[in-house]
């Protein structure tokens, strides 16, 4: 009797349940693929190692910035309105961008110089973190330091391009290793490290605990404010580090910046999540994001594509990876 | 309950034991809603002690100029956080708005043709954010920051790359230019008409059972659904009516400045974010509000002129404004969690909750 | 624990409650819904704070501020709520927070490995540590939390209504773990609804009734099942002195009617007529399916089959409410009450357009009238209709909500646990109104884990067991001794109706 009165078990077997997301994710790849491959049939010139070399460059801004905005999510949780978001991180890239360049301006050494960038960047950072940590929304509180720090940016440089020059940063732009540029080798640094310590590591897992469900997470002994603090933190130094590239390879600090990366540094934080088999944010799908979008405006820019099309292209993007991502999650719902 | 609709409801109070605590103690004025006025008085104060220009009629009204686009745009906000969601596209709004009319008049056509092409340009946007956000169901943070990014393109593939439109005075129609640059009973047609249409937006939340349905229906998108509320519906026509409102906005822009340049709404967003947040902080329960957030937007006003009268650079202005909005909101969480421990004040819309974490779950794997 | 007490505002839910659990015994905690126990867990493990009273352990006083205090102390619970991060691997959740999961770099192989082994050791079953914890089952879930429990080697282990969501062989895989822990010396405590599960496993029984101790009973020393029901339902003063109603001489078309309704994973072919004058009480163990019942019949949760309002399908929950159907959610704070609003504006809500002028307006005169009509007929507290809906109790919110589907005149009620979180006297109040609406014509279904509500108030009485009805019994036969039997046994001895074909 009792036999037959058992409940209808809802989930699948294990197995059939795996094969899904790991299919979904190839479809991400195989689009990419696709895209990729179009631009390598439609222009010769994609495929060439100076053109890679260009790709990998202008891949690294968004890609180091990413990562740091992929960690903030990763802590808060992907409930955009709620969860984990750092809005100020192109605002701070900016204004680590324009620091570096006035220090080096008058005539501190580039090494010393960056790290006034970033030193300013991770101050903005602390603001976030405690502002969130005593429970201000993520949203508004980086709202605010964008603010805040877009118009540092603009009290500091004047609303003036502040041009670099010094074996330093030509050094950061020029330099390749083993054919691959050196700031390109810089991301993929951050990236394994960044990966490392939030893939491999205790912090990670807790990470991911707590943007999961910071209740799980206390019930477990972890504290959430520690891991959302540093979030924010090392989102802003990436942020900054990122900011100091882009001075790099510009040759100059140029105001406003800032706001214009945020858009291309939430997309490919978000992107990221086709490339994971969590269906989260993630690290190196971060980094595999930022090439891609890179590659997608090379390519469409070489196509002879209107830059103009190119935003279209990228919002008509960020639609199709959230469409994706919501589909997926309610199939598992 | 799925994220979406947690995003949908980000101020769904915590059930439980912990609401029990909120019959106590609700007579008494919360300190955190004192922060905004207090600040608005604190600007004036300083600013009038530095300058005494501030408090001339000639000065209070240019202020009320300045930030009448400001306003239109920060009151379209206000119906969508209202309704529960976040439009990160009202600049789009609004540029195509501007775009729409400018063009049109530049063509020749008529005034009202003009203001009608604008407010159409700009429901388009909306509607495509409704598309969006209800039926496909992604997060409206999301939704709307594709469509601001997907907008800007379709600004720069109309203009040619971006290319300004600028209409000579002479051949601007009188109708249209009175939207912007008249006097109406000698105050400025820009003040004008963001009075009036704060006005109806605030009869519009207040007296019409629209207004009641739409907080219901953002607040507590579950019970107003039980309650036969259809939320779908009233949470679409929030994205359409913002979108208008900010088209509007876009149309006294053009009228304003005899032309249309690309790009130029989007510096209201950020501003009126802002104003509508600051504008919660006055409400017990964290609730946005026309009056709250036409107080935010003239803080702003206040203190972009108030520095400009004591000769600070713009960029200056900017900074204060940033560290004012990060103060005030600080502030009202800091005393309002002081204050009580109830999820349902102020604290409710500003502040992340464990408690709705806790909920989700239950729920989430109750299944 | 001695001497407990807590309050929630002016509720008193802990009253002087004493527990004693001695090392290396089982002891069965039950008592009904609303009795306290949850909250008494919670204040065990620093969850809550209690008022006054003491906790001591092996002797000493201690102090359990939060979740950390009860673990430094050895105290792990398997709490009712699964704590769970969905997006981690089993193995990530295993070992969350704890030293497995520390160290520079975590193999993932090696980890779910190791988990694997730490499942199979501790609850004899096999999982798939790779998967991720929302891929799994609600019992796989339980699994992973009751290993975590095990595995932090606890002195006091308390479980939390443990085997609702598991089939039997996955029951008797926690007994045997339960056995053993007990033998090496841990106090378990052990809460459930299931008393057979309870003589079972247990070696003392400590029964709560309305957040007071209403004494012991042991299995071991001779007592029966009767025994606990009897004390965990006392002598109950009765709230139903009511006019009782007379049973519904002519039943017309059903007003109300679930066909084959099923919900994946918690229901199965429900059919349910609720014809008008009549209360049709459906009443199961929490976990039986009894939670979702109600909004799969007012078209809140997607399911199969169909929910027929007045003959036709109910499309959404808008249609629901529209063709007056009236829903009381159990969920009262997110589902029922605005908590923003006023109690006018509340009661309001579902007929703002009768209660409106033209043109859209609100009309505030009508919409007091009708409410201070209501609040005075409700009797809700305080007596004003502008007071705002969050600084109101449990009960006078349940009044309102009620309220407000009497403002609107709706005659097919749906009540899903109404009286839940609400006090005495306003549970007299809603059992009234409730009954002088069907007595004139109203339909009702109630869905509800309190027998005494059940019992007192339907005309028929249908017993949900794990997503099936297994029972019917009108009111005559319907006792809460043997709807608490059948709800906890599943046994349908004697007069029942046929069982439903899936």
């Amino acid at each position: 009797m009792s036999a037959t009165l058992v409940p209808v078990d809802e989930a699948p077997a294990p197995g059939a349940s795996r094969t899904k997301p790991r299919l979904a994710a190839w479809i991400g790849y195989a689009g990419i693929t696709a895209v990729l491959l179009l631009f390598a049939f439609g222009s010769p010139f994609f495929l060439t190692a100076s053109n890679i070399a260009t790709i990998l460059t202008q891949a690294s801004v968004f890609g180091i910035a990413g990562v740091g905005l992929a960690i903030v999510i990763i802590a808060g949780g992907d409930d955009v309105l709620n969860g984990g978001i750092d809005l100020s991180t192109g605002a701070v890239a900016g204004l680590a961008g324009t620091v570096t360049a006035l220090a080096a301006a008058a005539g501190t050494p580039g090494m010393v110089a960056v790290l006034y960038g970033v030193l300013v960047a991770t101050a903005i950072g602390v603001v976030n973190g405690l502002s969130v940590t005593l429970g201000l929304r993520p949203l508004l509180a980086t709202l605010a330091t964008m603010g805040v720090a877009a118009s540092l940016e603009l009290v500091f440089s004047q609303n003036l391009k502040i041009a670099v020059t010094g074996g330093f940063f030509e050094a950061a732009r020029g330099s390749v290793l083993f054919g691959i540029p050196l700031v390109a080798w810089l991301m993929a640094l951050i990236g394994a490290a960044v990966w490392w310590v939030y893939g491999k590591t205790s912090w990670g897992v807790n990470s991911y605990a707590v943007g999961q469900n910071p209740t799980a997470a206390q019930v477990a002994g972890l504290d959430p404010r520690r891991y959302r603090l540093a979030s924010y933190v090392l989102s802003s130094a990436l942020a900054g580090l990122a900011g100091t590239l882009l001075v790099a390879r510009l040759s100059a600090a140029v105001p406003g910046i800032g706001t214009q990366i945020l858009l291309d540094i939430i997309l490919v934080a978000y992107m990221s999540m086709i490339f994971s088999r969590r269906r989260l944010v993630s690290v190196v799908g971060t980094v595999l994001a930022a090439v891609f979008v890179a590659a997608l405006d090379n390519g469409l820019t070489l196509l002879g594509v209107a830059s103009q099309w190119v935003g279209a292209a990228k919002g008509l993007l960020i639609l199709l990876v959230l469409a994706s991502v919501t589909l997926r999650g309610r199939k598992n719902r | 309950m799925s994220t979406i609709e947690t995003l949908a409801a980000p101020v769904e109070p915590s059930p439980g034991p912990v609401a029990a605590y909120s019959g106590k103690k609700r007579g008494t004025l919360q300190a955190s809603r004192l922060v905004a006025p207090g600040t608005l008085a604190l600007i004036l104060i300083v600013f009038s002690v530095l300058s005494p220009v501030i408090f001339t009629v000639g000065n209070l009204f240019g202020i009320l100029g300045q930030v009448a686009l400001l306003a239109l745009a920060a009151i379209g906000l206000t119906l969508v956080v209202r309704a529960g969601g976040i439009d990160l596209s009202i600049g789009v709004a609004l540029d195509l708005g501007a775009l729409a009319s400018a063009w049109l008049i530049h063509d020749g056509y008529r005034a009202w043709v003009a203001v009608a092409g604008g407010l159409l340009c700009a429901l388009a946007v909306g509607a495509v954010n409704a598309l969006l956000i209800v039926i496909l169901r992604i997060p409206a943070f999301l939704a709307t920051l594709s469509v601001w990014f997907a907008g800007t393109s379709v600004q720069q593939l109309l203009t040619g790359g971006g290319a300004p439109i600028y209409l000579s005075a002479p051949l601007v129609p009188d109708g249209f230019a009175v939207i912007g640059r008249g006097y109406f009973l000698g105050i400025d047609a820009a003040i004008v008409n963001a009075v009036s249409i704060s006005l109806v937006v605030a009869l519009l939340l207040g007296i019409t059972r629209y207004g009641r349905k739409l907080t219901m229906a953002g607040e507590q998108p579950s019970a107003a659904r039980i309650s036969g509320l259809r939320t779908n519906a009233l949470i679409a026509s929030a994205y359409l009516l913002c979108a208008v409102i900010a088209g509007f906005a876009g149309v006294v822009l053009a009228a304003r400045s005899n032309g249309y340049v690309p790009g130029s709404g989007q510096a209201y967003l950020m501003d009126a974010i802002g104003a509508v947040f600051i504008g919660a902080t006055i409400s017990r329960y964290g609730r946005v509000s026309v009056g709250g957030t036409l107080i935010g937007v003239v803080i702003f006003g206040l203190l972009d002129n108030g520095l400009n009268l004591i000769g600070l650079s713009f960029f200056w202005q900017d900074l204060a404004r940033g560290l004012v909005l990060l103060s005030i909101l600080l502030a009202a969480v800091v005393l309002g969690r002081a204050k009580s421990r109830p999820a349902t004040g102020i604290f409710a819309l500003l502040r992340t909750t464990k408690h709705q974490a806790l909920t989700n779950t239950a729920k989430g794997n109750r299944k | 624990m001695a001497a407990i007490n807590k309050s929630f505002g002016t509720v008193a839910v802990l009253d002087h409650v004493h527990l004693q659990l001695r090392a290396g015994e089982v002891l069965g905690l039950v008592g009904e819904n609303g009795a306290g126990k949850s909250t008494l867990i919670k204040i065990l493990t620093g969850l809550y704070t209690l008022d006054s009273g003491q906790i001591e352990l092996a002797g000493q006083p201690v102090q359990i501020r939060r979740p950390a205090d009860a673990e430094a102390l050895g105290i792990e619970v398997i709490h009712q709520d699964r704590h769970l991060a969905g997006r981690l691997t089993v193995a990530e959740q295993l070992y969350l927070g704890t030293a497995k999961s520390r160290g520079l770099w975590r193999h993932e192989r090696t980890a779910q490995a190791a988990a694997r082994a730490d499942i199979l050791r501790t609850t004899g079953q096999e999982l798939d540590t790779g998967a991720f914890v929302d891929e799994l089952s609600v019992a796989q879930q339980q699994l992973i939390q009751i290993a975590r429990a095990v595995l932090a080697e606890p002195k006091v282990l308390i479980l939390d209504e443990p085997t609702a969501p598991l089939a039997n062989d996955e029951v008797e895989q926690l007994f045997g773990t339960i056995r053993h822990l007990r033998d090496r010396g841990v106090g378990i405590i052990f809460i459930s609804h299931y008393l057979q599960e309870l003589r079972q496993i247990t070696d003392r029984i400590t029964v709560l009734r309305n957040g007071r101790n209403a004494g012991d009973a042991s299995f071991a020393d001779g007592d029966s099942i009767e025994d606990v029901i009897g004390l965990m339902l006392g002598n109950q003063v009765n709230e139903f002195s009511h006019q009782r109603r007379e049973p519904p001489a002519v039943q017309g078309e059903p007003a109300l009617e679930l066909v084959d309704l099923s919900v994946a994973g918690t229901l199965s072919g429900i059919n349910i007529s609720v014809a008008p004058g009549e209360i049709v009480a459906v009443t199961g163990l929490v976990g039986s399916g009894i939670e979702v019942l109600a909004d799969a019949a007012t078209g809140n949760r997607a399911h199969t089959g169909s929910a027929l309002l007045h003959g036709r399908p109910v499309a959404s929950a808008a249609d629901f409410a529209a063709r007056a159907g009236a829903y009381v959610p159990s969920n009262r704070h997110s589902d029922g009450i605005f908590l923003r609003n006023t109690v006018r504006e509340n009661i309001a809500a579902a007929s703002l357009r009768k209660l409106g002028r033209r043109l859209g307006l609100l009309n505030a005169r009508k919409e007091r009238d009708t409410a201070s009509e209501l609040v005075q007929r409700l009797d809700i507290r305080p007596a004003n209709p502008e007071a705002v809906a969050s600084g109101l109790s449990g009960g006078n919110q349940q009044k309102a909500v009620l309220a407000r589907w009497l403002a609107k005149g709706s005659d097919a009620l749906v009540l899903d646990q109404p009286t839940s979180g609400v006090d005495v006297g306003s549970r007299a109040h809603i059992y009234a109104q409730i009954s002088q609406l069907v007595q004139q014509g109203a339909a009702a279904l109630l869905v509800s884990v309190d027998l005494e509500e059940v019992v007192g108030l339907a005309d028929r009485v249908l017993v949900l067991y794990r997503g099936r009805i297994i029972a019917e019994l009108p009111s005559s036969e319907a006792s809460t001794e043997r709807i608490l039997h059948l709800a906890s046994s599943g046994q349908t001895a004697g007069t029942s109706r046929e069982e439903v074909k899936a």
